[in-house]
């Protein structure tokens, strides 16, 4: 059987940010090979999703996400629970290190396309995605599915493709400003459907 | 109340947008203001939640291994204890006498060193998950935890289908060295599909590359005939 993959925990009702995420990573500070192993059953699905999003190759995202937690492994005493929760510091470790890999491969132009195409076809939350999907990844969707596109649009665009402001800007030509506008509004009502949510 | 010029800069920080003259100044008012710490560190969290819009993509078993190999193999070379306490007054006391009692004596602590690592019973396990080749039982799963040194090994299946009569499960054990996969003997499955088996090549194993499960005749046979139902990467 396979092992269970629980959730990390993201905010819910402004107060949940994962205590066992927490607990568990200042396990791993102290080399607890037992936490190691929790931790990666629980961050290991949606992480793994992220960065083959952003790559869209299975074995460049495997060899990201095997650096991702051994980085996690020798680095987790550097985690400041005041910076984010946990879930959040792994996000942005591999994160960060996707966006290098796809920056040196020089690819970005062409997956800013496919990715602007796919996020904008994708169907909206169904009652049978709410069935099939964990509860994160419903709560995170009904959540996107609220903001207006050209939001959603500048955040997936910063996230998934780590193009700086200008770059957005010029894809989806659309001044500067309106952008950095776009991006703040977008990830403050995200922040804000999550926590009432 | 956070002015909105602030909260932009907070919500490009977040998402490493910001130049690095503005990365600066904005982690110096960071440090100034708790309210503003509180703000990045719930846009970092909602951030991250962005990892959640990706489609659903499943990690393949053996990386959990594999990243587990990784650190294993990280922690062997971390300074054993014996090392850290013991060699700084060794040095110490060589460094008064003789240089050649200092060389004589790290050439001793090294050995005991490696002799105590030798010693972990973990320190050289390599574990293997072997993927499902079943069309009927997909979810099948197996674990192979093998001691190189002891050139034997411990299987754990679950989920795999009961063998029809007359048929066995067989495993076999992937060598460079030998042009054949080596016999590791016939698997009893459990009518709830879970077993644990240990077992042994019927060769000797200098370097166990890969395990499978092949699907034979009852009482298994000397090279794999039947189709391999299960296999590690």
């Amino acid at each position: 059987m396979l092992p269970e993959r629980p959730n990390p925990a993201l905010p819910s009702n402004g107060e949940e940010v994962g205590v066992e995420d927490k607990r568990l990573l200042a396990e791993v500070a102290v080399k607890n090979e037992v936490a190691f192993t929790q931790l990666y059953r629980r961050f290991s699905a949606p992480l793994f999703s992220m960065v083959y999003q952003i790559l869209g190759e299975q074995k460049d995202t495997e060899d990201t996400i095997q650096e991702t937690f051994v980085q996690i492994w020798k680095r987790a005493d550097a985690y400041d629970p005041t910076r984010g929760n946990a879930f959040s510091w792994a996000v942005m470790i591999a994160r960060n290190k996707a966006i290098d890999r796809i920056r040196s491969r020089q690819r970005q132009h062409h997956a800013t396309e496919v990715i602007t195409e796919e996020f904008l076809n994708q169907s909206p939350v169904t009652e049978n995605m709410e069935a099939e999907q964990n509860d994160e990844r419903t709560r995170v969707r009904r959540a996107l599915a609220k903001l207006p596109v050209d939001q959603r649009q500048a955040l997936e665009l910063a996230f998934f493709r780590g193009l700086t402001h200008a770059e957005v800007s010029t894809e989806l030509k659309t001044p500067l400003g309106t952008i950095k506008a776009r991006i703040r509004r977008g990830l403050l009502s995200l922040q804000d459907f999550l926590k009432r949510q | 109340m956070i002015p909105e010029s602030t909260q932009e800069l907070a919500a490009l920080y977040v998402f490493d947008l910001l130049e690095l003259a503005e990365v600066r100044a904005f982690e110096a008012q960071l440090e100034r203001d708790s309210e503003l710490r509180q703000l990045v560190a719930e846009l970092r969290s909602a951030a991250a939640g962005l990892a959640y819009a990706a489609p659903v993509q499943l990690p393949p078993t053996e990386l959990e291994f594999r990243i587990l190999n990784e650190i294993r193999a990280e922690k062997k070379v971390v300074p054993f204890p014996i090392w850290q306490t013991l060699v700084p007054w060794a040095i110490a006391a060589a460094l008064a006498i003789i240089c050649g009692v200092l060389y004589f004596h790290q050439e001793q602590l090294t050995a005991e060193l490696e002799l105590a690592l030798n010693r972990d019973p973990l320190a050289n396990l390599g574990a293997f998950a072997l993927e499902s080749k079943f069309a009927d039982a997909p979810q099948a799963t197996a674990v192979v935890v093998w001691d190189p040194e002891r050139e034997q090994g411990v299987i754990k299946l679950t989920g795999i289908p009961t063998p029809q009569p007359g048929e066995d499960y067989q495993l076999w054990i992937i060598d460079p060295q030998y042009p054949t996969p080596v016999d590791g003997g016939v698997i009893a499955t459990q009518p709830n599909g879970i077993s644990t088996v240990s077992f042994h090549g019927d060769r000797v194993i200098s370097d166990a590359e890969k395990f499978a499960i092949s699907l034979e005749k009852k009482g298994g046979v000397p090279v794999a005939e039947g189709p391999i139902v299960m296999i590690s990467h």
